[in-house]
């Protein structure tokens, strides 16, 4: 498509002209340092690092996953044997880990699927101060699945380290 | 393909991950909330429940499902972090390349994995 | 249009109290102003250097800072024009948030006010942050109507105008509001590590002209933002609206533009080319009125 006639000379080549021999900039990316923390951000900043962890780690598990499952083939002992090593305290805290980071993903992905496809997002409306925001009519549904996360994770608890 | 479309795949493998995982971790993990339903609360993970999951076909389809959309769901996500953190030119298909290969060595095990156990698979 | 409708600026309770001079603020007679600094000649990272100005009541960071730059350290360089919230130029990071230095009140931070220049952005010199990036990108979505073909004698010379019912403006009224300055990109944690990223400020431009009735250009802009560094690089993280200063909400924006990713835009066709306002044929049983003849 090309450039209507009213913007100005290519951006690049004017950027370039202001750079060359000039001082150089700082850079002020902040990085994956800014998903952890970055300023007083709306709570779904913080669950959008939480839902890649925990992405990240149930990545990460499930090739491990399908390994032990194929341990089945070798027959019942070596299957003993395996499971015997995964009643390990160690490996039941890392169990109770991957419980928790489903739930979590789970819970925070159906929040997510809705409003990527424009639901519980509300409409656009004029912005008359105070401005409407689309996350803030939402927030009741962040807050209840979030409890509903709580309450999955510590039955969870219960059930893997407690019984 | 479009990104569109990928990331439509996505969210659907997304959705239908929350039904297909959320029956398998209660089986796994919450025996008391599925007594409470009225499943028999059995030892899940000894041999004999073992293969007689994967002796039944009803199982046997849902695992598939299983590993089908968690192995794509996965490997998306992976993608989708990969490429925003790292930029520099050639990396795009580099990381387009090594999630393809890492997603179908997982799902091509995993698929031995449930066919072998079937009886028909042969080798139990 | 909007104007009558603005309503008046939430005031702090602690700020409203009477009290004769420095009421404003709870009492606060003077500004601790904590300042990032970088000299591109000298420094290799952001020095902070911390100066008082005497508190008068109403008094942005912007006021606060034009205090510095006129009585303690004229070296000082910070952007701002129009002082109202419109041009969009002084957009810094002041204690924990992207914010425009015209539009925050001192009294507001609690008189310790802490100044950076914008993250995400390269820095030219203390708060002066490049937004080349961000209008670069801005220009990259197509942010303009496009009309379809055989509607170009009408751009040449407008016979008349495009009728727009009010929801058909409110579609896109609220993106409109954009001053491109960039507060949102500061926000945003995916363009926290992926320069490549088209951004809040640009999707949400997008989405504006693609939900605007008059407007034909789906196509290019589809190409723009369905790419791997495009829309699906937005996570719904939602900095990006509760950074915005003027309730554009990005954020909303650019779940629709996914949205009409997958189902098409709100609008299935443009609105349709027009041609020259036909005029009736004079009525010879009503005559023009005639103008009375000039007195003077």
């Amino acid at each position: 498509m090309a450039r209507p006639s009213w913007t100005d000379a290519s951006p690049a080549a004017d950027r370039q002209s202001r750079s060359s021999g000039s001082p150089r900039r700082l850079p002020n990316r902040l990085g994956v340092r800014g998903w952890a923390y970055a300023g007083r951000y709306p709570i779904e900043r913080y669950l959008y690092t939480l839902h890649r962890l925990s992405g990240l780690g149930l990545v990460l598990y499930l090739p491990l996953h399908v390994w032990v499952t194929g341990r089945r083939l070798q027959g019942p002992e070596v299957w003993a044997r395996t499971m015997a090593t995964l009643s390990h305290p160690v490996f039941a805290v890392g169990e109770m880990l991957v419980l928790a980071a489903f739930v979590f993903h789970a819970l925070n992905g159906v929040r997510l699927i809705l409003g990527h496809l424009g639901y519980t997002l509300g409409r656009p409306a004029e912005p008359v101060y105070p401005y409407p925001v689309a996350l803030r009519r939402q927030r009741p549904l962040t807050v209840a699945l979030m409890v509903a996360t709580a309450v999955f994770i510590a039955a969870g608890l219960w059930e893997i380290l407690i019984r | 393909m479009r990104e569109s479309k990928l990331w439509a795949l996505h969210l659907f493998a997304g959705g239908a991950l929350i039904v297909l995982l959320g029956v398998h971790m209660a089986v796994q993990h919450y025996p008391t909330l599925l007594g409470w339903l009225g499943w028999p609360q059995t030892d899940v993970r000894g041999f004999a429940a073992v293969a007689a999951r994967g002796a039944s076909s009803a199982w046997a389809v849902l695992y598939v499902l299983l590993l089908g959309f968690a192995v794509y769901h996965g490997m998306y996500g992976l993608r989708r972090v990969l490429h925003e953190v790292w930029y520099s030119p050639g990396a795009g298909r580099a990381i387009d390349l090594l999630v393809v290969v890492a997603g179908l060595v997982v799902f091509v095990y995993g698929l031995v994995v449930v066919f072998q156990a079937m009886p028909v698979g042969g080798a139990s | 249009m909007t104007m009558a409708r603005v309503q008046e600026r939430v005031v702090p309770a602690q700020q409203a109290a009477p009290g004769g001079e420095g009421a404003g603020g709870a009492g606060l007679s003077k500004v601790v102003l904590r300042v990032a600094r970088f000299d591109p000649e000298r420094d290799v990272r952001l020095r902070w250097q911390t100066f008082e100005v005497p508190y008068t009541p109403g008094m942005t960071v912007l006021d606060a800072l034009i205090a510095v730059k006129e009585h303690h350290d004229g070296s000082l360089a910070f952007r701002s024009s129009c002082r109202m919230g419109v041009c969009g130029s002084c957009g810094m990071y002041v204690n924990g948030k992207p914010r425009l230095a015209c539009q925050t009140q001192v009294s507001e931070l609690g008189g310790t006010v802490e100044v950076a220049p914008l993250p995400n952005h390269d820095v030219i010199k203390d708060l002066v942050p490049d937004l080349s990036p961000t209008f670069e990108r801005h220009r990259k979505v197509h942010p303009y109507i496009i009309r379809p073909a055989g509607d170009e004698p009408e751009m040449r010379s407008p016979t008349r105008e495009f009728a727009q019912t009010p929801e058909e403006m409110e579609r896109y009224l609220q993106f409109a509001y954009c001053l491109k300055c960039s507060l949102c990109v500061a926000a945003c944690p995916t363009a926290a590590t992926d320069p490549l990223f088209l951004g809040p400020q640009a999707l949400a431009q997008a989405y504006r002209y693609v939900a605007d009735s008059r407007d034909g250009g789906w196509a290019a802009r589809a190409d723009v933002v369905d790419g791997p560094h495009g829309v699906f690089s937005c996570h719904l993280a939602g900095a990006c609206s509760e950074a915005c200063p003027k309730g554009v909400d990005p954020a909303l924006g650019i779940q629709l533009l996914k949205r009409t990713l997958l189902v098409g835009p709100p609008h299935p066709e443009p609105a349709p080319v027009i041609g020259p306002r036909q005029t009736p044929p004079p009525d010879p049983a009503r005559p023009r009125p005639q103008a009375p003849p000039p007195t003077v």
